[in-house]
Order: structure tokens, then C-alpha cells, then sequence
């Protein structure tokens, strides 16, 4: 098999895939309940606070999923329908009007498609750190005097024990922070000129205030969770909602210890005035007049704000109880949150283990779908004596069925075991779906099972099996089929 | 020969960043400023300096003594230059996004500046 195929059938891949999905709900919940807050709380800082934790509730959701839906590999039965050929294919038919089989066809490629996207994030994040360092060292130079001790100034006011460095940069288009441990405060090169001392002060108490709240480290992390959640619109928007409260939060605290915020707004607009580069086309979201706005006139709330948060939260927790309540029994179609294997539950584990493992190979698609579909305990023990009663060869009397089932199953896992249980092998898997082999040819590193008549197959089929590593790891030889081939070719030693 | 001043090297960009920043300057002064930032050598500077003098990107005022260099293009020219190079371009680009400063990394628009400047003019009259 290519790598992409391995990948592709890798349990791993399909619980990336499904965790992925379950993401796109989560952050809508995530979302509105962070709307809601962000409309009722009333200081910048508690707002930026809500928004961080709201990210960091929707990565702590995404990584909880993984862990519980990728289990390590090897813990599953994934590939049963692909490394073995074609018998199973009729019965995989039945269900496949089922949407959850049609995601579950498609998570592995969603998996695919959002690993390379991870990988083209985090290429364009590492250029991104090559720039800064690049912009910590190029066409810099030492600010004037009197700046510098400003700034020792006010990072003594705010309680900062890191020295601060201040810079002139030919390069920088903006004052701008660079680095955690050892920050760095660059201004555009002659940008200061012709600011009052007042307005000075104030652009670098915003710096300032920005090492004060560690908002660079803090940067770093929120990139990072952007990267891997790249996807999700509402990680974007939370992302931006955590740069405006930011912003704000210093425009406070440079108000708080200057109270003079015309000269503030005066100078934050005098900087874009002055900015180097040509002036934007398109209007960029007016961020900065808003903020202007807010500094001369601190708005209070409407009155309307309560109201509005209250509704988002009743709308959102009206959508939680619907897709919960459409998760039972008759119709997991409009379901939030499909159920799948794993959601039946650690109390459950019997079930699932006979679901996956003591008749996996026998169990039909049509059934399998229904039975996960079960949600009490008693409606799985009566599917399951119903399962075996219509393989009941002799319903009423002991059945034979079954027994020869289980014996099959021991005998694998007590023949076949490798680096995976018996029955998990390939000739595991042949044996506890035919049975003993009519004819048995062993070589070292190879033998040849023929089976006379398979129901539903033919007569003579022959199965090959490969030891390619030679550590008794017995695979189905490629190419083998079970396709009826009379007079099937004796393969030769 | 405006058109096809060179791109500046680092070396280069470090001293027209100290010329923009501290106007026109002798060889001394050029070495004072950059020396407090790291060690230098004085002949190395002097070097650059008379490179980039050929070159164009500084001119010498010979009237006194000792020679004052100034920036043949003012900075907002330059960081044009440099800022609209695609290489320059592609790492500003990408280096926006880890930084935090007063403004944002993109630039308003000429009807907000203009918003922005009646704001301010309004909130004044109140006051007076």
C-alpha cells in the first residue's frame, strides 16, 4: 500500500477525522456562550480574559476528542474491509444510505486535508519567527537618551523587573513589542519626531503595558492555536476578539496612569498618520477609529446588552437539548454529536467488544448500524440472543452456530497470535469466518489454505498467506482473491 | 539615478537608520550611536560610509572639516523602497502576525484617517 493509503485506513486518521467534525459544534457552542459574556461584561480586561479561556476551552475540547477517538493503533479492527477482498462488500450495501457511514468514508480525508493544512500553518508561523528575529537586528539602532530613561521610567512605574530595550528601526513599520524574556520595544525610526513628551509617553506606556501583560507570549500561543485549528471560523473570531480586548486593556491602562487620553488619541492617530507604507485601499475595519472613539467618549453599555446575551445563551442551550434529545433511539439522523463506537461508553465495554471483536467478522452492516443504534443494556442483550438465534442452524435445540463460533475464535487466538491477538490476524480472520482449511500446504514463510466450497463464493478457493518479515506475522498475500477459481492455480513453492 | 539607487545592505541600512535617526553626522558621531549598541570598529564604518557615498545612497557636505554624511533619500523614501521589495514584502508580511504594538499591522484607510482626525477636532470644541 502508498503511505497515503496506510494513512487513510490508520484508526488514527478516523479519529482525527471525527474529532475534527465534533470540533465544528463544539466551537459553535464555545462561541455563542462567549458572545453572550462579551456582551454582559463590562471591563476590557474581563473581556479578554473570556475570550483567552474561550479558546483555550475549544483546544482542550479538540484535544479530549482526539485522545478518546484515536485510540492507539492497533486497538480497533479499521482495515477488516480492505486488506481482505470483496466478501464483505455486499453486505457494506445495505447501510450505506446511513450519513454516518458517508462521514465516516470521508473523515480520513478530512484528516488528510487538515494535517497538510497544519503543516502550511505552522511553515507560514516558523517564516513568521524568522522575520522577527531578522526585524530584532536589522537597520536598527539606539534610540536617543532621553527616551531610553523614559522607558526605565515607566517600566519601574509598572512594576516590570525585565529590562526593557528601545530601538529605532529602519524596517519596522509600527512601535511594536518583540520577545517575552527579553523584550524588546522597536519605533519606526524618526516616527516620534514631532510628538509632544505627553504623546511620547503615552505610545510607550502602550508598549510597556504590552510587556506588562506578557501579550507577546501570549501572541505566540494564540498563532499556535490558530494554526491547528485553522479550520474553524470560530476560532478566527475569537482570535480577534482576543486582539481588540487586548488592545483596549493597554489603551485603559495608558489612561489610567496618564489621564490624558485626548493626547493619547492624538498620538495613536498622528502614528497612522505618519506610517511609512501607502495608505490601505479598503477600509480595515476601522479598528483604530473605534478605538479612538472609545477612548474620548468610555461608552457605557446599552441597555439592550442583557438581553441580547441572555437570548444567545437560551438559543444556544435550546440547540444543546435538541441535538442531545435527537440523539435517541429512532433517529440519530439529526443528532449533534453521532453516535459512534466509542459512545457507547466505558460502562459498556462488553458490548462493544463483542461488537467488534467476538463477531466482527460475521456481523453485517445492516446489523452492526442497528446495534449501535441500541441504547439500553436490555435492548442489546435481546439483539444479541436474536443475532444468534437466526444463525441458529437448529433454532429451538443448543445452538451449533454459536459454539463454533467461539471455538473458532480460541482456537485463532491460541494459533495465529503474533504482535496482534489471533483472531485479529489475517488467518485468524479466515479462519473464524470459514472455518478449518480442507487442504493445508505450509512452507517456511508461507502457506496455502484451500477450501473446497465457500458459501457464497465458490468451489476451490485457495488463499495464500505471507510471512514477509518472518516473525510468524502471517499476511494475506496481495492479490489473493476469493473469487471462485476453478481449477485455482497451485501456486509453486 | 534616482531610480536605480541599490538596495541597502544591512551594514548599510544600520547607518542610514542611525542618519535618519539623529540627522546628518560626521563618521564619529555615525560610530558613537552604533557603538552603544554593539562593538564596532571605527575603519569599518568610515568604509561603509565612503562606500555608500559612491554608490549614492548618502551625500558628503565637504564644507568643514569633518565630513557630515546625510541620507540622500528621505526614510519614508527608503522604507518605501525596501518595504515594496517582495522579499521585504514576504518577511513584514509574515512578522505582523507574532507582533503586538500600538497599531495595527494594517494601515487605515484615507476616509478613516479622516474620521479619525474629526473625531479629534470635535472633542475639543466640547471641551473649550
Amino acid at each position: 500500500m502508498k503511505p497515503i493509503e496506510i494513512l487513510i485506513a490508520s484508526p488514527a486518521a478516523a479519529g482525527i477525522g471525527w474529532t475534527l467534525l465534533h470540533s465544528l459544534w463544539q466551537g459553535a457552542i464555545v462561541a455563542s456562550v462567549l458572545g453572550a459574556m462579551l456582551l454582559m461584561l463590562r471591563t476590557a480586561r474581563a473581556r479578554y480574559v473570556a475570550a483567552c479561556l474561550a479558546l483555550l476551552a475549544l483546544l482542550t475540547l479538540f484535544t479530549l476528542t482526539l485522545l478518546r477517538l484515536a485510540p492507539e493503533t492497533g486497538q480497533k479492527i479499521p482495515e477488516r474491509h480492505r486488506t481482505v477482498p470483496v466478501w464483505n462488500t455486499v453486505a457494506q450495501d445495505v447501510g450505506s444510505s446511513d450519513w454516518k457511514l458517508n462521514v465516516s468514508a470521508a473523515a480520513p480525508w478530512a484528516a488528510l486535508l487538515w494535517m497538510a493544512g497544519v503543516l502550511l500553518m505552522f511553515g507560514r508561523y516558523s517564516l513568521s519567527s524568522i522575520s522577527v528575529s531578522r526585524l530584532r537586528r536589522r537597520g536598527v539602532c539606539c534610540a536617543p537618551d532621553a527616551w531610553q530613561r523614559e522607558v526605565e521610567k515607566l517600566t519601574a512605574r509598572l512594576r516590570i523587573s525585565k529590562p526593557v530595550r528601545l530601538l529605532e528601526s529602519g524596517l519596522a513599520d509600527v512601535p511594536t513589542v518583540i520577545g517575552h524574556l527579553r523584550p524588546l520595544i522597536l519605533m519606526p525610526v524618526g516616527m516620534l519626531a514631532g510628538l509632544s513628551p505627553t504623546q511620547i509617553e503615552s505610545i510607550l506606556l502602550h508598549e510597556i503595558a504590552h510587556i506588562r501583560r506578557h501579550d507577546y507570549l501570549v501572541n505566540t500561543l494564540q498563532r499556535c492555536v490558530e494554526a491547528l485549528l485553522f479550520y474553524h471560523p470560530a476560532v478566527w473570531w475569537i482570535s480577534a476578539a482576543i486582539r481588540k480586548e487586548r488592545e483596549h486593556c493597554c489603551d485603559d491602562i495608558v489612561v489610567s496612569i496618564s489621564g490624558e487620553p485626548h493626547e493619547y488619541a492624538r498620538a495613536l492617530a498622528a502614528l497612522e498618520q505618519n506610517r511609512f507604507s501607502p495608505a490601505a485601499v479598503a477600509a480595515a475595519g476601522g479598528s483604530l477609529v473605534k478605538r479612538i472613539h472609545r477612548l474620548l467618549y468610555p461608552k457605557t453599555r446599552g441597555a439592550w446588552a442583557p438581553f441580547v446575551a441572555a437570548m444567545i445563551l437560551v438559543l444556544t442551550g435550546a440547540a444543546v437539548v435538541a441535538g442531545w434529545a435527537a440523539k435517541s433511539p429512532q433517529s440519530d439522523a439529526g443528532a449533534k454529536q453521532p453516535v459512534t463506537e466509542e459512545s457507547l461508553g466505558p460502562y459498556s465495554n462488553a458490548y462493544y467488544k463483542w461488537l467488534n471483536e467476538d463477531v466482527a467478522y460475521i456481523i453485517d452492516q445492516a446489523e452492526r448500524t442497528a446495534f449501535l443504534a441500541l441504547t439500553t443494556n436490555e435492548e442489546r442483550d435481546k439483539f444479541i440472543e436474536q443475532f444468534w438465534e437466526r444463525r441458529n442452524p437448529t433454532p429451538g435445540t443448543p445452538n451449533k452456530f454459536k459454539e463454533e463460533q467461539y471455538r473458532r475464535i480460541a482456537y485463532a487466538n491460541e494459533h495465529f497470535a503474533s504482535a496482534v491477538p489471533g483472531w485479529r490476524t489475517d488467518r485468524g480472520h479466515i479462519y473464524i469466518l470459514y472455518g478449518p482449511p480442507d487442504e493445508l500446504e505450509v512452507y517456511p514463510r508461507k502457506e496455502i489454505w484451500l477450501y473446497r466450497h465457500v458459501e457464497g463464493i465458490g468451489d476451490n478457493a485457495t488463499i495464500t498467506f505471507v510471512d514477509s518479515s518472518g516473525r510468524g506475522d502471517f499476511r494475506l498475500s496481495p492479490g489473493t482473491s476469493l473469487a471462485p477459481t476453478p481449477p485455482a492455480p497451485k501456486e509453486k513453492p | 539615478m534616482t531610480s536605480t539607487l541599490p538596495r541597502p545592505t544591512d551594514a548599510e541600512l544600520e547607518i542610514l537608520a542611525v542618519l535618519w535617526s539623529i540627522g546628518p553626522a560626521t563618521v564619529r558621531q555615525v560610530y558613537e550611536v552604533i557603538s552603544r549598541r554593539r562593538t564596532a570598529q571605527y575603519s569599518t564604518i568610515l568604509k561603509f560610509m565612503q562606500i555608500m557615498a559612491e554608490k549614492g545612497l548618502v551625500v558628503r557636505n565637504q564644507d568643514q572639516r569633518a565630513h557630515v554624511y546625510a541620507p540622500t533619500k528621505p526614510r519614508e523614501w527608503t522604507q518605501q523602497q525596501l518595504a515594496g521589495h517582495l522579499l521585504e514584502r514576504a518577511f513584514n508580511g509574515s512578522a505582523k502576525a507574532l507582533l503586538v504594538g500600538a497599531l495595527s499591522a494594517s494601515r487605515a484607510s484615507r476616509e478613516e484617517l479622516a474620521a479619525m482626525q474629526k473625531m479629534l477636532d470635535e472633542y475639543r470644541k466640547e471641551r473649550k
